[in-house]
C-alpha cells in the first residue's frame, strides 16, 4: 500500500511539470494531496500513534477541498486558462524535470526511506513549476507543490510536535486565500495575470 | 520444449480472439452492440480469397514486404513466454525481441514510401518521427529489468519477478512508462486512431493504404500479433504472479486462467482510454513520449541509488 501510494505521488509530480492548463495542474494537485492524506492514515494505523490521523484529516479537508476550490473560483474569471509560453516549455520542462530528479537521487543516496527522497523530489519539481512560468496562477501552484513536499518530508523523518503542523497547513491555506485576492486585483488592474506586465509600475 | 512450441502457438491463434474482444468492448462503451468476437477472423478469410492489385509504380518490396511482416511477427510470437516459463531458456533475448519488432517498422516504412503516393510519404515520415521518440523508452525499460533481475533473457526475468514478494516503487512507476511505449509503438490512443478514415490524420494505416487482398490480411494478422506480444511481454516482465514454472496440469490450467484475466483488464484499460480521449496532435506527441521518458529514469534512479 506504501509503495503505491509513492508512486502515485511521484506520477503525479512529473505529470504536472508538462501540463499547460489550470484546471488540470488544480486536478493533479489534488489527486497528490489525496496520495498523502492516505499516507498519513497509513502511518497512523501501521504505527497506532494518534496524531498522524489529525494530519490525515487536516490535508484531507485543507489541500483536498478548499483549495482546489480557490484556486478555481479565482481562475474562473480569466479569459485565458491556460498557459500559453512558459519560459521552459513543451518537452525541455520534462526532460529538466527528470535530469533533476536523477540529481536528487544521486545526492540523497544514503538515506533508506522511500518518502524522504519523494519529499525532496516534490520540493525539486515544485519549484521547477514556481520559476519555469509566467503567469501567477500556476506560479502559485507551484508553491502549493512545494508546501506538499515539505509535508510529505516532515511526516516521514521524526514525530513532530503537533502544533508545528497545524501551523503548517494553516500557512498554506491563508497564503492561498491571499493569493487568489491578489490574482483577481493584477487581474482587474492589467486584464491579464502574466508577470511580465507587473514590471508596467515602474514608470 | 514442446510446451513452448504449444504456447506460442495458442499465442498465435488466439490474437485476433483478443481483438475481436476488444472491438466489442469497445462497442459497448460507446452504446452499441457490434460486431461478434470472431469477426476477425471472418475478415483475414475474406481478405484471403480476394485478388492482389499492384500498381506499376511499385518494386519488389511492395511484392516480397508484406510476408516479411508476418514471419517478423510469427517469429518475436515464439520468443516470449506465455504460460510456462523456466531458469535456463535457450531463447527470448529481449534485445532480439525489440529488434525483431523493429524490422516490422523498417518493413512498413518502405512500404509506405515504395508506391510513390503523397500519403504514403506522409505517413512513413510521421511514424519515423514518432519512434524516434520511443526508442530511448524501449531501451531504458530493457536497462531497468536488467538493474531489477540481472538478466537480459525474458524467462528468467518472469521466474525472478515471479518469486519475489514485494512491490517496489521504482516498479509501478515503470510499468506505467511501458504502458505509454506500447501505445506509441503499437499505433493506439492517443498517438494514432487505429480507425480513422481520414487520411491526413492517419500514421500507420497511410503506409499500407494501397495494399490489397492477401497482403493486406498478411499485415492486419501481424499487427493482432505483435500487440499481443507487446501486452504478454509487460504481463510478464511486471505482474507475473501465477505463472507456471512446473509442467503439471494444475499450474498450466491456474497459469491459462490467469494470463487470459490479465490480458481482458488491460484490453479494457485501452478500451477506456479510447473512446475516452481524443488523439493528440502530432507535435504534442512528443510531450507524452517525454513524459514516459522521464518516468523511465525515474525508475531506474530509484533502482540503481538504493
Amino acid at each position: 500500500m506504501l509503495e503505491i501510494l509513492a508512486a502515485v505521488i511521484l506520477i503525479s509530480a512529473i505529470i504536472m511539470a508538462g501540463l499547460r492548463r489550470i484546471s488540470l495542474l488544480v486536478k493533479g494537485f489534488s489527486v497528490q494531496s489525496l496520495a498523502i492524506a492516505l499516507l498519513c492514515f497509513t502511518f497512523g494505523y501501521l504505527t497506532n500513534e494518534s496524531h498522524y490521523y489529525l494530519i490525515g484529516v487536516l490535508t484531507l479537508i485543507a489541500k483536498v477541498i478548499m483549495i482546489p476550490y480557490i484556486v478555481n473560483r479565482s481562475a474562473k474569471d480569466l479569459t485565458i486558462n491556460r498557459e500559453m509560453d512558459p519560459i521552459i516549455n513543451g518537452c525541455w520542462s520534462t526532460l529538466l524535470i527528470g535530469i533533476s530528479i536523477a540529481i536528487t537521487y544521486v545526492i540523497l543516496e544514503n538515506f533508506h526511506s522511500d518518502f524522504i527522497k519523494a519529499g525532496f523530489v516534490l520540493m525539486v519539481v515544485g519549484a521547477l513549476i514556481l520559476v519555469a512560468r509566467k503567469k501567477a496562477i500556476t506560479q502559485m501552484i507551484g508553491f502549493l507543490t512545494v508546501e506538499n513536499g515539505l509535508v510529505l518530508l516532515e511526516i516521514s523523518m521524526i514525530k513532530m510536535t503537533l502544533i508545528i503542523e497545524i501551523l503548517i497547513i494553516l500557512e498554506v491555506l491563508i497564503l492561498s486565500v491571499i493569493m487568489a485576492i491578489m490574482i483577481f486585483y493584477i487581474n482587474k488592474t492589467f486584464n491579464t495575470v502574466n508577470t511580465d506586465y507587473l514590471s508596467n509600475l515602474k514608470e | 520444449m514442446l510446451i513452448n512450441f504449444i504456447q506460442s502457438l495458442i499465442l498465435v491463434v488466439a490474437a485476433p480472439l483478443f481483438i475481436g474482444i476488444l472491438k466489442r468492448m469497445k462497442a459497448i462503451i460507446r452504446g452499441y452492440e457490434g460486431a461478434p468476437i470472431f469477426q476477425p477472423y471472418y475478415d483475414i478469410k475474406k481478405l484471403l480469397s480476394k485478388g492482389r492489385v499492384i500498381s506499376k509504380s511499385s518494386s519488389f518490396i511492395t511484392t516480397i514486404g508484406p510476408t516479411i511482416i508476418l514471419a517478423a511477427a510469427v517469429l518475436s510470437a515464439f520468443l516470449v513466454p506465455v504460460i510456462w516459463t523456466t531458469s535456463k531458456a535457450l531463447i527470448g533475448n529481449i534485445f532480439i525481441i525489440i529488434f525483431v519488432m523493429t524490422i516490422i517498422k523498417f518493413i512498413t516504412t518502405l512500404i509506405g514510401l515504395d508506391c510513390a503516393s503523397t500519403f504514403g510519404g506522409m505517413g512513413s515520415s510521421r511514424e519515423l518521427f514518432i519512434s524516434m521518440f520511443a526508442e530511448p523508452v524501449g531501451f531504458l525499460m530493457v536497462a531497468f529489468l536488467y538493474f531489477e533481475t540481472k538478466s537480459f533473457n525474458i524467462y528468467d526475468i518472469t521466474l525472478i519477478n515471479s518469486l519475489s514478494k514485494n512491490l517496489s516503487t521504482a516498479h509501478i512507476v515503470a510499468a506505467a512508462a511501458f504502458l505509454i511505449w506500447v501505445t506509441a509503438e503499437n499505433a493506439r490512443m492517443p498517438v494514432d486512431n487505429p480507425e480513422t478514415h481520414l487520411e491526413l490524420t492517419m500514421i500507420h494505416e497511410a503506409m499500407i493504404l494501397d495494399i490489397s487482398g492477401r497482403d493486406l490480411a498478411y499485415i492486419e494478422l501481424s499487427s493482432y500479433i505483435k500487440l499481443i506480444v507487446c501486452l504478454t511481454i509487460f504481463a510478464n516482465a511486471f505482474i507475473p504472479f501465477g505463472i507456471a514454472t512446473s509442467l503439471t496440469l494444475i499450474a498450466l490450467i491456474k497459469a491459462v486462467v490467469l494470463y487470459v484475466i490479465k490480458i481482458i483488464v488491460i484490453l479494457f484499460v485501452i478500451a477506456l482510454i479510447e473512446t475516452t480521449m481524443a488523439k493528440f496532435r502530432l507535435f504534442r506527441v512528443p510531450e507524452l513520449l517525454a513524459v514516459s521518458f522521464c518516468f523511465a529514469l525515474t525508475a531506474i534512479s530509484i533502482i540503481y541509488l538504493n
